[in-house]
């Protein structure tokens, strides 16, 4: 096993995501005391700008699990290991648990402050296409009738989707918005108070504590998953199948043409 | 609805969705190893790091 392997193991191990449970819940109380009590209220919109602190590192989390699903789905065309096609699962999953709870949350502020749950808005609609794209990516997986297939024909979408992902980011700079302009990830110094950038980071350094938490517990949980489809498997063909490791790839009609 | 009342919405919602995620996560971990089991007759080893 190479050292990157194994630290990536240790990472991921029950104790890993021990550790990573500890460290998540230590940070998100620590976000909510300075998000909630020490972070001042937004001289123009008041308490309710308080949303900030949830909104912006789940958007933040959306970026980066597509991004995961992007150079995990690269590495699968590249190498065809059953473990990138794992890895680009599991952070899509993630990846559209964050993006439905940042439109939700979006909603949310955008109520008191635009007078509207929802608007046609070039950043609200590029990220429900975005959420769409990773729908569909889901739901491909579901159809795919060999492991392969779906693992080849997701890591392409997993590729081409990815395009939104800075459509999103770059919509309120390229078109006239609603949404505020970047704050933080934009050329030159963020515009925003310091008190509340420090808020702000240490709520974004919480959540990804938490998606990482997310992620290793939803990569065991494929792993699991994919081990009890391999026995089943070998239980209907009776050929037992090696290490636990998926099946080559046969089209199941194919192998039930050869297995009659 | 008060300006904090969207706030605790938002906490709440966050809150509820990733705790929900998490418990379903737990309970297909759950039914995986249950299927292992009862296909293998032992029980499951826990998923290989």
């Amino acid at each position: 096993m190479k050292r990157s392997e194994r630290m990536m193991a240790r990472l991921t191990g029950r104790r890993g995501e021990q550790v990573l449970a500890g460290a998540a819940v230590a940070g998100l109380a620590t976000s909510a005391v300075l998000s909630l009590r020490v972070a001042p209220p937004d001289a123009v919109q008041g308490e309710v700008q308080r949303l900030m602190y949830v909104h912006v590192p789940a958007a933040w989390l959306a970026y980066l699990s597509f991004t995961v699903v992007f150079v995990a789905s690269a590495a699968y065309l590249l190498t065809s290991r059953t473990r990138w096609d794992r890895l680009g699962a599991a952070a899509a999953e993630v990846g559209v648990l964050f993006t439905g709870l940042t439109i939700v949350l979006g909603a949310l502020w955008g109520k008191p402050v635009w007078g509207t749950w929802w608007t046609w808005d070039p950043r609200l609609t590029t990220t429900a296409v975005l959420l769409l794209i990773y729908l569909a990516y889901l739901a491909l997986r579901r159809m795919a009738d060999s492991p392969g297939r779906r693992a080849r024909w997701s890591a392409v979408l997993g590729v081409v989707g990815f395009v939104d992902v800075p459509i999103v980011h770059m919509s309120v700079v390229w078109w006239r918005s609603l949404h505020q302009a970047p704050t933080v990830l934009r050329p030159g110094a963020p515009t925003i108070a310091g008190s509340m950038l420090a808020a702000l980071l240490v709520a974004v350094a919480a959540f990804t504590l938490v998606w990482a938490y997310l992620l290793t517990v939803r990569l065991r949980v494929g792993r699991l998953e994919e081990r009890a489809a391999t026995q089943a498997l070998s239980a209907r063909t009776g050929r037992p199948q090696s290490n636990g490791q998926l099946p080559p790839v046969v089209d199941v009609q194919e192998r039930a043409r050869s297995d009659a | 609805m008060p300006e904090l009342g969207y706030v605790a919405a938002g906490y709440l919602t966050t809150a509820a969705a990733l705790g929900g995620y998490l418990l379903r996560l737990r309970h297909r971990a759950r039914r995986a190893r249950r299927h292992a089991t009862a296909l293998t007759g032992r029980p499951a080893r826990p998923a290989r790091p």
